[in-house]
């Protein structure tokens, strides 16, 4: 039975195809069109998956969409009423977008695919739960899915079992963990989808003295459920969701351009604090009430790593599978794999061990471009391509590294990544401002040795998806500089040799080289989607100061170009 | 939409010509034109559509939960004594039928 899942309209437009039980292709729209998040109706993803696995439409047995619409719309509709006469322009600019693309999702299906047959919508939650019980390791466990919103619920838990997930509880929009992020985010004079992460990352400058104005604006239960007191918030009444309430508790927003201050750290930490409460008081509460050994987290508050990372230490479950695409690209697997073994009657076959589930380019493709664009490069076998590369970032050059299939979700594991020396106390200034142009405060995670990550980190197991942080071991302070951050801490991928195969075989390289376990890695991108083909490797590197590039066998330096 | 033999061979003559380029640019600045019109009377009548719909289905709603003091959304205005705020899920079933429904 072959599977097809979709996820649309909103953001990170994604599609996955399971092929007996397997996860054959899985791939995010904005790879193709370029443009960051994009919801538009996923074609070019759909026609990876179908060519990755080796089918055609006609081939598929059932197609999946991650949320009821309709529903969506009830809710929408709603929120409009309440805000009456205020959401005037929300309604105007969003109902287009509802008549012409998101009530038509069956006729896009069939229109855009040639599909027949009718689709199955899943709950936009249920999906969520899917997309990390159905793929995880465990035969049972908790789980966990808090985001911004699906069609009502903003966060469930319940139990997967087998094939069986059983969802318990929800809790209502607008009472949303995430939404309270995505306001503040844009209170702080982020863009909301990009700087969430980013406000993340302030938070670790701050101190968390607004701690109490947040507990004001929320009451928040024993067993992590809360309210938001909507008096002080604007849901659809324009760009801003904060209202003048909101801002005689935490002053004036911050302007586009405006310089952050101790005040903008203060609250980016007071946020972060309140969040991970929360999400650590839901993952006590769903421990207490299911008494399951294992936790699987989804949504998009599990892109939160501080916060994943308090729920592992602290959530009292004995081990934890998140995600690696925990948002609504994610969404689309989730939807699939629900039709595939919980509809379907599919027993699950094996875990998703990887989430390298995109386009991979053949060498002969990559040397015809190479030529082409008169490139002057080298070909190199294993061992030879890792040994030399290896040596480059040792010698502190910042390497583009093009390998292999290309990540599912928004972390760059190895196969679409920007490498670099961590031991280079300039190379965050370098990366950030010079190459990837973007804020200094941004830290940079760290690729290590699955066998050495003690050795380095006050951490133990596996972290292979970049969704959790590590305390640097006191006497290691100092020795890693560009990947760590203003309190000392990590954001770690471990790597294994059955996983990781030649990227672990060039971090023992790197190892051997120099003493270091790690290196560091980073999204291969700057300021657009992570690079999807080798043209794409090849323009964000001529632009950027990107000293080197990897692509497949080949290597590339700018210098001999 | 086929059309009969005569006019096509009509068109398909009209459309052998080659024109003159001022003419052809003229041409294209009015298909553009045309298109930018055809574009902005759609914004129009659609504003003017979702206006109406707007003030009349969306207020005379609101009008009707104020006077049956209908509350929506579950908003909040303050703590109180409540022990949970979660509720019990409802709508997570695998049934095929539920499947195939959008709500």
């Amino acid at each position: 039975m072959t599977v097809l899942g979709l996820s649309c309209y909103y953001h990170d437009a994604s599609a996955a195809i399971i092929r007996d039980g397997i996860v054959v292709a899985a791939v995010q729209e904005e790879r193709f069109d370029r443009e960051r998040y994009s919801p538009v109706f996923p074609i070019q993803a759909v026609n990876f998956c179908l060519q990755q696995a080796g089918i055609t439409i006609y081939d598929i047995d059932e197609v999946a969409f991650y949320e009821k619409m309709y529903l969506k719309f009830e809710r929408t509709i709603l929120a409009h009423v309440i805000g009456y006469p205020f959401t005037f322009n929300n309604f105007v600019e969003t109902m287009p977008l509802w008549l012409k693309d998101r009530l038509a999702v069956s006729f896009a299906v069939r229109e855009e695919l040639s599909f027949k047959k009718p689709v199955l919508y899943v709950k936009h939650h249920l999906s969520h739960a899917a997309s990390a019980f159905l793929v995880s390791p465990f035969e049972r466990a908790a789980i966990l899915t808090v985001d911004g919103v699906g069609e009502y619920a903003c966060a469930t838990w319940g139990v997967g079992n087998g094939t069986d997930i059983q969802i318990k509880k929800e809790q209502h929009y607008p009472h949303s963990l995430g939404l309270l992020y995505s306001i503040v985010t844009a209170f702080l004079g982020f863009h909301v989808f990009t700087g969430e992460g980013k406000v993340m990352a302030l938070a670790e400058f701050g101190e968390p003295d607004h701690l109490d104005h947040f507990k004001k604006i929320i009451d928040l239960k024993d067993d992590g459920s809360f309210r938001l007191d909507t008096r002080y918030f604007s849901f659809n009444r324009g760009a801003k969701m904060h209202n003048e309430k909101f801002e005689e508790l935490f002053g004036a927003p911050r302007g586009p351009g405006e310089p952050m201050t101790d005040r903008h750290h203060n609250i980016a930490a007071s946020l972060q604090r309140m969040t991970e409460e929360i999400v650590l008081r839901m993952a006590r509460h769903v421990h207490k009430a299911t008494g399951e050994r294992y936790l699987c987290l989804a949504g998009g508050v599990s892109l939160n790593v501080t916060a994943n990372s308090r729920i592992r230490s602290e959530g009292q479950f004995e081990d934890l599978y998140i995600q690696p695409a925990a948002g609504d690209a994610g969404a689309a697997l989730g939807a699939a794999a629900y039709v595939y073994h919980t509809v379907g009657g599919n027993p699950r076959v094996q875990p998703m061990t990887t989430c390298a589930l995109g386009p991979e380019f053949s060498n002969h493709s990559v040397e015809v471009l190479l030529r082409n664009r008169r490139a002057k490069f080298q070909k190199l076998d294993r061992a030879a391509l890792v040994a030399e590369t290896a040596r480059r970032i040792a010698a502190n050059q910042v390497v583009g590294w093009f390998k292999g299939r290309s990540e599912f979700g928004p972390r760059a594991l190895g196969n679409r990544s920007i490498l670099a020396n961590p031991a280079d106390p300039t190379m965050r200034d370098r990366l950030n401002l010079a190459i990837k142009k973007r804020e200094g405060f941004r830290p940079f995670g760290a690729s290590v040795l699955l066998e050495h990550v003690s050795d380095y980190f006050e951490f133990e197991g596996d972290s292979p998806y970049m969704l959790l942080v590590a305390n640097i071991r006191p006497d290691k302070l100092g020795s890693i500089p560009a990947v760590t951050h203003v309190n000392n801490t990590s954001r770690i991928q471990t790597l294994t040799s059955e996983r990781d195969g030649v990227y672990y075989e060039l971090v023992r390289e790197f190892y051997a080289q120099t003493g270091l376990p790690m290196i560091l890695n980073t999204s291969f991108n700057r300021d657009e989607p992570i690079v999807n083909t080798p043209a794409e490797a090849l323009k964000c590197f001529d632009e950027s100061g990107i000293d080197c590039l990897v692509i497949n066998d080949y290597v590339v330096d700018k210098a001999t170009r | 939409m086929e059309l009969p033999r005569p006019i096509e061979r009509v068109l398909d003559r009209v459309r052998s010509i080659e024109l003159p380029r001022p003419v052809l640019r003229l041409v294209e600045r009015i298909q553009m034109w045309s298109e930018r019109v055809g574009i902005a009377i759609q914004r129009v009548v659609l504003t003017v559509m979702l206006t109406l719909i707007y003030t009349i289905g969306v207020g005379l709603t609101r009008l009707y939960a104020r006077m049956v003091s209908r509350q929506h959304l579950g908003l909040y205005e303050g703590p109180n004594a409540a022990a949970t705020y979660w509720k019990d899920a409802e709508g997570y079933t695998p049934d095929r039928e539920q499947l195939h429904k959008q709500f």
